[in-house]
């Protein structure tokens, strides 16, 4: 692009955006919700520019920030988990789903019907994602999306992969599919219009179709591959907000950004390389649930997982830095250049070359998954504490090998190799994840109240220790014991043990109608304390339960 | 039997709590609160004022937020930047090429455009090589330019080029601060200078890097009142000419004839953001007036040279130039045409680069100078590039070549930082600081 190409651009642009200014865009849905209208620019100026600039004027943010206090997520439940809401849905982390459902992914349908006509309705030719909007005999309608001309299978590939593992994971995506077809497949509907690149609608016609496919990667067959997206039903009111939340909706009483499976997208995304999370890749959209309309919050978009970008493969500086990151931009000038970044280090080792066209630049080098950055700073994102790493950790890690292996092949890369180095990576990214947040957090899970003839026994598993991240019975854990009248508490014991469980001893209980047992960790070889997890037990007519736990936040 | 009978005993006696142990079941994901059940926290009105409390200082900041969301939202759903990249293309594709001037240190902002004859009568295609184009270009600060250009390339199916321009410029408010290097810039005086060229070339491109250029101009300068309102030609001889010594040459403008010959080498690897490679530039002209008595020889040498820090990261840029006018005979060398120093450079007819100093700070017979910089990548997303670069200007101008001294020396030293899309900078912004003060440059451009 030439110097007075952009300037002019520029100054047009400007001109528009002053021009433009005036304009009002908030939609009303036919339902009455408030629908809200976003975009990429849109989220990079809120979210790199403004809030970044305004965000310690806001005095509580400045007030936590000096004092390093962590806001603790208010959607979670007493035992610090989060219960399955219009948000999110506790899928594979409350009980291990079939291979079957894993590679399956969201069903709202039987999939598309790929042997028959494919009706475009709409196109879109331009942008960060080329597509068209089609329907298919069975008149279902889906998002078709292909892969750049020199990167076939990695854009399609990494949306069904990652799209499975979201869904998984508990959020609701779409349910994306990978299609094949043919040229004499797609019909044009009566009056089917696109933007193409002159960013003027209009009227789609076969040349201009035969246009677009002509830059279109082929399979060997000589079929066209896309991923296609199943087009939600239901009243859509555009892209969700990560912070605030819809005055509008009953069912939304938290703010976004204390939302855990949203400030947890945070570990999910440095899992899956989703260096794309933002706003204008989701949606809200009315539906009914049990006979009354309710608004359902989307994750939409993942070809920007993985290796992948929308665009090819990913830059380098992708995942390690936000769009403008000005801490690291800041310490490169001070540095004067002599620091270098880790991406600069990791593109370096990789010999400045991507491996596997169809899996793009995705590895482990130089990660670190406390450094991840998503394109855009979200304060959701920012709000992050240990114990929502800690729950978003064990989440993914409950993903065996087997798992990981089998949501890759949805993928079908045809290159066996690439598809392996993949899974590969996301194995390895996992521990690496789920190391990183156990080590921040106390990682204890699974706890069980046992009642026997000698009392009560509280067992629990230390996540570090299953996985192996740490040697079996060599950590030691450390209970003090706090009696609870009222409000009042005390401390009245203090324990050590290498086992994982802890007996509770009836005359705390006889005594004192509420225990809690603050328990830390202490490593092999190491002398500090983790933070503590904290179990609730309440006496109540003669018989106790585990009332609460808590994982510091 | 029995021995398994003993091991089972042994076991229940070893783990028999656990075994008869009986979990207490409670529902994990059930949807119990801390606080009782999850309703809005505060009440709306609560709410509304405990957000004013927390947020109040941001409300003014809200008000450019607003709007700009709604305009950017605007601009990619009705597709405006694409819109105007393909307007940008029909006005290119007919030889039309808006310009736009950006704001910079001692200029202003601007626009303009270039009219390409040969593609707006759609004869590129028979007339691949020849070049005619004309233009103008208007700026907030008085400049007004008018060009004209033909230009015939790969004469011969080789390098070989020969073209003819003319162009006229009216300067409204050319700073003046008196000849030599012990000037003062208290002494600023400004003219307006009309200049208009005609002008035939005839030049070789070879080897992919060389390049030499022959060419004849006719030249009309005339120098009237600048911004102070009276004849600048007298402000420039009541304030400089002291007493018993001749006036400032070319006061009255002239018709001047010049031949100039130059040779250039450039193997930058990009011209904006060179990370290797360098230039040399040599030119040699005879320049002859018609009404007045100018008449000169003019050498010119520059080169510079950009090297890598252990890494194409950083980058150390070197030029130097020296420029020397030498009179013939009794003749002189206008004040207009003198070597000048001062400002950020980067334009042509303007100073070179010093950039501590004003626009046009100093006017003499010579010139000798030398940037140094230093520039490395600060950040990067995708094809855009930000690089700070710091930077040290150390040049004078002198009459004849025993007028130099060192100690006429004058340095500049600053800072700042270039945006670059695909290696063409689109925004620069440096400060740069000597002796006589700190000047700020807004650019569009490198000075070398």
């Amino acid at each position: 692009m030439s110097r007075p190409r952009l300037l002019f651009k520029v100054f047009a642009l400007f001109v528009a955006l002053v021009l433009a200014a005036p304009v009002s865009f908030a939609r009303q849905a036919s339902s009455g919700y408030r629908g809200r209208e976003s975009g990429l620019y849109r989220d990079v100026f809120d979210q790199n520019i403004y809030y970044e600039g305004t965000q310690y004027l806001h005095l509580e943010r400045l007030y936590e920030d000096l004092f390093h206090i962590k806001q603790r997520s208010l959607n979670v439940n007493v035992f610090d988990e989060v219960p399955d809401s219009l948000f999110f849905t506790n899928r594979h982390g409350r009980e291990r789903m079939p291979i079957e459902a894993l590679k399956q992914g969201p069903s709202a349908t039987s999939g598309p019907d790929p042997g028959g006509k494919w009706t475009i309705t709409k196109g879109k030719f331009e942008g960060l994602t080329p597509g068209f909007f089609v329907r298919d005999e069975k008149g279902e309608k889906y998002l078709l999306k292909f892969d750049r001309a020199e990167s076939l299978e990695l854009a399609t590939g990494a949306e069904v992969i990652a799209s499975r593992f979201m869904h998984a994971l508990g959020y609701n995506v779409p349910q994306y599919s990978l299609v094949y077809l043919k040229r004499d497949q797609f019909d044009i509907e009566e009056g089917a219009e696109i933007y193409d690149d002159t960013g003027f609608r209009k009227k789609l016609t076969p040349e201009k179709l035969e246009e677009f496919l002509l830059f279109l990667p082929e399979t060997a067959e000589g079929q066209y591959r896309a991923s296609a997206s199943w087009i939600l039903k239901g009243g859509i009111l555009g892209p969700m907000r990560f912070q605030g939340r819809r005055k509008d909706d009953p069912d939304d009483l938290v703010n976004h950004e204390d939302r855990r499976e949203i400030r947890a997208l945070q570990v999910f995304a440095s899992w899956l390389n989703h260096n794309d999370v933002r706003e204008s890749n989701s949606l809200d959209v009315v539906e009914q649930a049990e006979g009354k309309e309710v608004i359902r919050h989307y994750l939409i978009d993942f070809n920007s997982c993985l290796g992948s970008t929308a665009r090819g493969p990913k830059p380098p500086m992708f995942g390690h830095e936000h769009m403008l990151d000005y801490g690291e931009t800041l310490k490169a000038i001070v540095t004067l250049g002599f620091w270098k970044k880790p991406w600069q280090k990791r593109w370096e080792e990789s010999g400045e070359a991507i491996r596997y066209p169809s899996i793009g630049y995705f590895d482990n080098r130089q990660f670190d998954p406390g450094r991840f950055r998503t394109q855009l700073p979200y304060f959701s994102i920012k709000d992050l504490t240990r114990a929502d790493g800690f729950w978003a950790a064990k989440m993914l890690m409950k993903f065996t090998d087997e798992e990981i292996r089998t949501v890759v092949s949805t993928g079908e890369i045809t290159d066996g190799e690439a598809r392996e180095e993949l899974a590969k990576t996301l194995i390895e990214r996992r521990d690496l994840v789920g190391k990183y947040w156990f080590k921040e957090a106390n990682p204890l899970d699974e706890f069980q109240l046992l009642e026997s003839g000698e009392g009560l026994e509280l067992r629990f598993e230390d996540l570090a220790v299953h996985y192996g991240f740490q040697p079996e019975g060599k950590s030691v854990y450390r209970f003090d014991v706090i009696g609870k009248k009222g409000n009042r508490g005390k401390r009245i014991a203090q324990e050590e043990t290498a086992d994982e469980s802890f007996t509770v001893k009836s005359e705390w209980l006889q005594e004192y109608p509420s225990i809690d047992l603050l328990i830390r960790t202490r490593r092999d070889g190491e002398k500090e304390w983790s933070p503590f997890v904290r179990v609730e037990l309440r006496s109540e007519q003669d018989r106790t339960r585990l009332a609460g736990i808590l994982h510091q936040d | 039997m029995k021995r398994y009978g003993l091991s089972f005993l042994i076991f229940s006696l070893f783990f028999g709590s656990s075994l008869f142990a009986q979990e207490i079941p409670y529902d994990r994901y059930a949807s119990i609160w801390r606080e009782g059940p999850l309703k809005e926290q505060p009440s709306k009105a609560g709410e509304a004022l405990a957000n004013f409390g927390k947020h109040f200082l941001v409300y003014p900041f809200e008000l450019i937020r607003w709007p700009m969301d709604r305009a950017l939202v605007f601009v990619e759903d009705y597709h405006i930047d694409d819109k105007v990249d393909w307007i940008y293309e029909q006005l290119k594709d007919h030889g039309i090429t808006p310009r736009i001037r950006s704001l910079s240190g001692g200029d202003s902002f601007g626009g303009g455009v270039d009219i390409e004859l040969i593609r707006l009568l759609r004869l590129k295609e028979k007339l691949p090589h020849t070049t005619f184009e004309g233009g103008g270009l208007w700026t907030l600060d008085g400049i007004t330019e008018y060009h004209a250009d033909i230009v015939q390339s790969s004469l011969f199916e080789t390098g070989l080029r020969a073209g003819g321009n003319f162009k006229y410029e009216d300067r409204r408010e050319e700073h003046f601060y008196g000849i030599g290097p012990d000037t003062s810039v208290g002494d600023d005086t400004s003219y307006r200078m009309a200049r208009t060229t005609l002008a035939t070339l005839l030049g070789y491109s070879f080897w992919n890097t060389w390049d030499v250029e022959g060419k004849f101009a006719f030249q009309h300068v005339n120098i009237t009142k600048g911004e102070d309102k009276e004849d600048g030609r007298e402000i420039i001889d009541k304030i400089f000419v002291v007493p018993g010594s001749r006036e400032i040459p070319g006061r009255f403008g002239d018709r001047i004839l010049s031949w100039d010959l130059a040779l250039e080498h450039d193997n930058r690897d990009s011209k904006d953001v060179p990370t290797q490679g360098g230039f040399q530039r040599f030119q040699f002209g005879f320049h002859k007036g018609m009404d007045n008595d100018t008449g000169y020889f003019k050498y010119r040498g520059e080169a510079g040279h950009f090297f890598k820090i252990f890494s194409k990261r950083r980058i150390l840029g070197l030029r130097g130039v020296v420029e020397h006018h030498d009179e013939v005979g009794d003749r002189r060398v206008p004040f207009f045409d003198m070597s000048r120093l001062g400002g950020y450079g980067a334009a042509p007819r303007y100073g070179d680069t010093h950039r501590g100093f004003v626009r046009d700070r100093f006017y003499d017979e010579s010139l000798l100078l030398f940037n140094v910089e230093y520039r490395w990548i600060a950040w990067e997303y995708r094809d855009f590039r930000m690089d700070p670069v710091v930077f040290t200007d150390l040049g004078q101008v002198f009459g004849e070549w025993s007028d130099f001294q060192f100690k006429d020396f004058r340095t500049s030293y600053g800072l700042g930082f270039r945006v670059s899309v695909e290696k063409e900078v689109i925004f620069t912004f440096e400060v740069a600081r000597s002796s006589e003060g700190t000047q700020f440059y807004v650019k569009t451009k490198t000075p070398f």
